[in-house]
C-alpha cells in the first residue's frame, strides 16, 4: 500500500477519479476535497470557492442602499443581484442580494451586521446557517463518495459526476478502518488526563498492532508512525470526541511530543483545548453529544458519540451521507432531524428556493374548539387485555412518509392560497391542500420512500449474509429518518415545517385506522388492539390466506401499501399496574406461529433493566412460547415460574456476576439539578466527586448494593468506582425479578404473593416477604395508561 | 391527561366516600380509562361529558352480558 498521501498533488489539467471522501473549507476562499482514487491512493484538491448568503429587502432600493453600508474591501466581499424564490409560498422569483465572504466567521460577522442595520426586521437574510461544506456540496452538486472525475484547473477543480444520489446499487471504494484504543494506566478508579498511556491498541481491518513498549512520548511517536505508514481511511474510536483525543493531547504534551501527534492526513495536530460538549432534548429524552474531534483527511467516527450509525452501521451511514448530502463525519454525529433538513436544504438549492436564517412562520390562527378538534395524535384502540388465540397483526408500510407523499402534505400546500376550492381536503379538519403543485417535503420523501422500499425487497431477496446486511443497514438508516419526517413538520425550528401540516399528516392518520377498522369488521375479524398504523385481528379459524387478502382489499381502498406481518399462536395482552384491568398501550408479549416471539414494553424491552431480571423474563416467555394456544398456555405457568426459582436461588446465594446487575440509567438533567435523590442523580454525583464531567443526556451505569440505606450516598455504586469486595443488594434485585414475572403473568391473578407462594421456599421466601417499595417519579409504569383524554 | 387531571378534581368527593363506595368510584373511573381513545375523538369541551358516556357505554354492555347469561340460564332451566 502506498502512504503518505500528501506528497503527492496533481498538476494543473491533471484528471483524477475517484470517490469525494472528506471535505472542509481551507483557507479563505478555498474548500479542501479529499478523492480516494481508483487505484486506492487518497489526494487532496485544492477548489476555489467561497460562502454566500443573501438578502432580501422591501424594495430593491433598499438593497442597494444597503449595499453602500457594507464593507467591501477587508472581508473579500463580492455583491450581485440574483433571481430567488424567497418564500414557500412565492409563484414568482424576488430579486435578492447575494453577499459572497471569504470564510464562514466573515459569513456570520456579516449577516449579524446586516441583522442589526435592518432594526431586526427590514433585511431577511438567507441561507446563513448552512454549514459551509454542505452548502459546497448543494452548490456542486456533489455529495459524500459521489464517484467523480476531478479535472485541477486554475480556477479550481471542474467536478464531472459519474454516480447519482438516487442511484441505488453504486460502488464504494474499499475504505480502510481502524479501531483506535488506549489503555490507561491509571492510578484511581477514573482514568484521569494525568495517568500514563498504558498501552496503545490499534486494529486495522480486523489485524491487531500493539503499542505497549518504550516510554510514553515512544508510544505516541509509534503511534502517530503506525498511522502514517497505514494511513487508515476511517479511524473507530469509542470515547474519542469526549476523551481519548483530548487525553492522548495531554499526554504528548507533558511528553513533549504535542506538535508530532498529528492523526489526519493534514499536517495540523490534535488540539489540546476541549471543547465542551451540548445537551439536547429529542423525543422526550435528553442526549448528550460530545464536541467532534476531527482528523482532517480522515473519517473519525466515535462510536459513542454516534448515536444513529449504531443502529444502521457503516453503509447506512454512507447512504445516508450521500441522500442527504451531508459530509460523512457529520452525517455519524448529526440527529436524525438534521439529516431530513440537510436533504430539504438540498431540494431548496436546487429549486431556487432560499433558506430562511430566522424562520418566523405563524400557526394559522385557530380558536379553543378548532383547537381541541385539530390538535390530536394517532388513533389507537385500547387493546382487549388477557390472551387471545389467533390473532394476526397488519401494519402499514412508512403510513406518514406515505401519507404526506401521497396526500401532498407540506407546509406550502396545506391551506395555500392558490387552491381554496381543492378536493384535496384534511378529514375533520377540511383545510385545502393545494392541488397545483408538489410540496417540498413531498419531493424529499419521494427518494426515500422509494430507495428503502428496493432495499427491503433487496434484503428479503438476498442470496448471502453479506448482501442482506448491506441492504438491511441501508433500509434501517431510512427507517429512522422516515419516522422523523412527520415529527419534524411540526418542530419549531424545522425549516419547512408549519403546524397545520403536522395536524394535517394525524388527522388522515386517523381516518386511516379507522377506516381499515371497518374493513376488516366487515369481513368478520375482532379488534382486538390497533395504535396509529397498525392492527391487531382475530377471527375464529382465519388462516394466513385471510389475513393476506384483507391486506389486499385494504391497499386497494385506501391506496396505501400495508404489510401482513404474521399470526400469533397466541397473544398476551398487559393491563395497567396502577388501575386493575386497564389495558395499557403497546405492553405485550406474543408467539408467531412460526415460534418467533415478540414482546413490547416489558422489562426485557427496556435498556435500563439489569441482564439478570432480562434473561430471567426472557426465559419465562421462552418456557411459555412451548404453548400452542392459551389453554396449554395456562398449563405451563407452574413451569415456568420454576425459572424465577432458579433465578431467585442465584441471586440469593450470590452467584450472579456484577454486569448481570448493572442498571443504566440516561440523565436527564445535569447531576445538580436533581432535586430528589434519585438513584441516577447519587451516581452522577459519585462520578463528579471522582472528577469525571457528567451532563444530562449521559448515561451512568450502576449496581444496587443497600437500596433502604438511609445515607442516599450508600444506596448505590457506579459500576466504575466497584472492586471485588462490593456486594449487591440482594433483597432489592428480588423485588425487581419479581416485579418483571408479575407483569408478566398480571392477567392470570398472578399478584406479587401468588408468585411467592410458588417461590415459597427456604431462604428466598424470608427475603421475598419484605414490603415493596412505593412508587417514585423514577417508575416507568405509574401514569400507564395512556391516551391522550 | 385530561381524563387523569380531571379525575383528580373529584378527590374531595372520593375523599367523602366509605372505603366500599371508593372502590366503585375507581371502578367507573377504570371504565373511563377503558374507553379514552373514544373520548378523546369525541373531542368534547367538557371531559365530564366524554366520561358520562363512556361509563354509560360500560354500564350498557355489562347490561347486554348480564342479559345473555340470563337468557342462557333461562334456556338450561326450561330444556331441564
Amino acid at each position: 500500500m502506498r502512504s503518505s498521501n500528501q506528497a503527492y498533488s496533481p498538476s494543473n489539467g491533471e484528471k483524477v477519479r475517484g470517490w469525494i471522501l472528506d471535505l472542509y473549507p481551507g483557507k479563505a476562499g478555498e474548500m479542501v476535497v479529499w478523492i480516494k482514487t481508483e487505484d486506492g491512493r487518497c489526494l487532496r484538491l485544492l477548489d476555489r470557492w467561497s460562502p454566500f448568503f443573501y438578502v432580501s429587502a422591501p424594495s430593491e432600493r433598499d438593497l442597494t442602499g444597503l449595499m453602500w453600508y457594507l464593507p467591501r474591501n477587508n472581508f473579500g466581499v463580492k455583491y450581485e443581484f440574483a433571481s430567488k424564490f424567497v418564500s414557500l409560498h412565492d409563484s414568482e422569483r424576488s430579486k435578492v442580494l447575494k453577499v459572497t465572504v471569504a470564510g464562514a466567521d466573515d459569513l456570520r460577522f456579516l449577516a449579524r451586521m446586516i441583522w442589526r442595520l435592518g432594526d431586526y426586521g427590514k433585511y431577511w437574510l438567507w441561507n446563513v446557517d448552512i454549514p459551509s461544506s454542505q452548502m459546497y456540496l448543494y452548490d456542486r452538486d456533489l455529495f459524500p463518495l459521489a464517484h467523480v472525475e476531478a479535472t485541477v484547473t486554475d480556477e479550481g477543480i471542474s467536478w464531472s459526476l459519474m454516480d447519482s444520489a438516487e442511484s441505488v446499487e453504486y460502488q464504494v471504494p474499499h475504505l480502510k478502518v481502524a479501531e483506535l484504543k488506549v489503555d490507561v494506566d491509571k492510578e484511581g478508579v477514573i482514568p484521569s488526563f494525568e495517568d500514563p498511556i498504558a498501552r496503545v491498541l490499534l486494529k486495522f481491518n480486523g489485524e491487531p498492532v500493539m503499542i505497549d513498549s518504550g516510554d510514553e512520548a515512544e508510544k505516541i511517536l509509534r503511534l502517530v508512525e503506525t498511522i502514517r505508514g497505514e494511513d487508515p481511511d476511517v479511524i473507530l474510536t469509542d470515547g474519542g470526541d469526549s476523551f481519548l483525543f483530548s487525553y492522548l493531547a495531554r499526554r504528548a504534551l507533558v511528553n513533549d511530543v504535542l506538535s508530532d501527534l498529528v492523526l489526519g492526513r493534514e499536517k495540523t495536530g490534535i488540539s489540546l483545548l476541549q471543547r465542551e460538549g451540548n445537551s439536547y432534548f429529542s423525543y422526550g429524552r435528553v442526549y448528550y453529544r460530545a464536541a467532534s474531534q476531527r482528523l482532517l483527511g480522515r473519517l473519525h467516527i466515535d462510536i459513542e458519540n454516534s448515536g444513529l450509525p449504531a443502529h444502521y452501521g457503516l453503509e447506512g451511514l454512507i447512504e445516508v451521507a450521500r441522500t442527504c448530502r451531508i459530509p460523512l463525519d457529520r452525517a455519524s454525529r448529526v440527529s436524525i432531524g438534521s439529516c431530513m433538513t440537510a436533504i430539504q436544504l438540498y431540494q431548496a438549492v436546487k429549486d431556487d428556493l432560499l433558506v430562511p436564517w430566522k424562520k418566523s412562520t405563524p400557526e394559522t390562527f385557530k380558536n379553543a374548539m378548532d383547537l381541541l378538534v385539530a390538535d390530536r395524535g394517532g388513533f389507537y384502540f385500547e387493546p382487549k387485555v388477557g390472551i387471545h388465540d389467533n390473532v394476526g397483526e397488519i401494519d402499514f408500510s412508512s403510513m406518514y412518509p406515505m401519507l404526506m407523499l401521497k396526500k401532498n402534505i407540506s407546509p406550502e400546500t396545506v391551506c395555500c392560497e392558490c387552491c381554496p376550492d381543492s378536493a384535496n381536503r384534511v378529514p375533520e379538519l377540511g383545510y385545502n391542500i393545494c392541488e397545483r403543485r408538489v410540496g417540498i417535503v413531498p419531493k424529499v420523501l419521494k427518494l426515500m420512500l422509494q430507495k428503502r422500499m428496493y432495499y427491503k425487497e433487496m434484503r428479503n431477496k438476498a442470496a448471502n449474509p453479506e448482501e442482506r446486511m448491506r441492504y438491511d443497514q441501508r433500509q434501517a438508516a431510512y427507517k429512522i429518518i422516515l419516522c422523523t419526517c412527520f415529527g419534524y413538520l411540526g418542530y419549531r425550528n424545522a425549516r419547512f415545517g408549519k403546524v397545520d401540516a403536522h395536524i394535517a399528516a394525524c388527522a388522515f392518520a386517523r381516518k386511516m385506522l379507522l377506516d381499515t377498522a371497518r374493513l376488516a369488521e366487515r369481513r368478520g375479524f375482532e379488534i382486538v388492539h390497533g395504535i396509529v398504523d397498525s392492527l391487531y385481528l382475530k377471527k375464529e379459524g382465519a388462516t394466513d390466506k385471510d389475513f393476506v387478502e384483507l391486506c389486499r382489499e385494504i391497499t386497494d381502498v385506501t391506496g396505501l401499501p400495508i404489510s401482513y406481518e404474521g399470526r400469533y399462536r397466541w397473544i398476551v395482552f398487559l393491563p395497567s399496574k396502577t388501575h386493575f384491568g386497564v389495558p395499557v398501550l403497546n405492553r405485550f408479549y406474543g408467539v408467531f406461529q412460526d415460534g418467533k416471539v415478540k414482546a413490547r414494553g416489558i422489562e426485557l424491552r427496556r435498556g435500563d433493566t439489569p441482564n439478570v431480571i432480562v434473561q430471567c423474563q426472557d426465559e419465562i416467555i421462552e418456557e411459555l412460547a412451548k404453548a400452542r394456544n392459551s389453554q396449554e398456555f395456562i398449563q405451563r405457568i407452574p413451569d415456568s415460574l420454576s425459572v424465577l426459582r432458579r433465578y431467585a436461588k442465584r441471586i440469593v446465594n450470590r452467584e450472579v456476576g456484577l454486569s448481570d446487575l448493572v442498571v443504566s440509567k440516561q440523565l436527564s438533567k445535569d447531576p445538580g439539578q436533581y432535586m430528589n435523590d434519585v438513584n441516577q442523580a447519587i451516581v452522577a454525583r459519585q462520578l463528579q466527586a471522582h472528577g469525571v464531567d457528567v451532563s444530562a443526556g449521559q448515561t451512568v451505569r450502576y449496581v444496587i448494593v443497600d437500596a433502604d440505606n438511609r445515607y442516599s450516598e450508600k444506596r448505590v455504586l457506579a459500576t466504575q468506582l466497584m472492586d471485588a469486595k462490593n456486594r449487591y443488594d440482594v433483597k432489592e434485585y428480588l423485588r425487581l425479578l419479581l416485579d418483571a414475572v408479575c407483569t408478566t403473568l398480571s392477567p392470570f391473578g398472578f399478584t406479587d404473593e401468588k408468585v411467592m407462594m410458588y417461590v415459597s421456599h427456604g431462604q428466598e421466601q424470608r427475603v421475598l416477604r419484605c414490603p415493596r417499595p412505593s412508587r417514585s417519579e423514577n417508575d416507568p409504569y405509574s401514569s400507564d395508561h395512556g391516551g391522550g383524554f | 391527561m385530561v381524563l387523569e387531571s380531571e379525575i383528580a378534581k373529584w378527590e374531595g368527593f372520593v375523599r367523602a366516600l366509605r372505603a366500599d363506595d371508593k372502590a366503585t368510584f375507581e371502578d367507573l373511573m377504570n371504565a373511563c380509562r377503558c374507553y379514552a381513545s373514544a373520548a378523546g375523538a369525541a373531542t368534547r369541551p367538557i371531559a365530564m361529558e366524554a366520561m358520562f358516556m363512556s361509563i354509560l357505554l360500560s354500564h350498557q354492555k355489562a347490561l347486554k352480558e348480564i342479559e345473555a347469561t340470563l337468557e342462557k340460564l333461562k334456556s338450561s332451566l326450561q330444556s331441564k
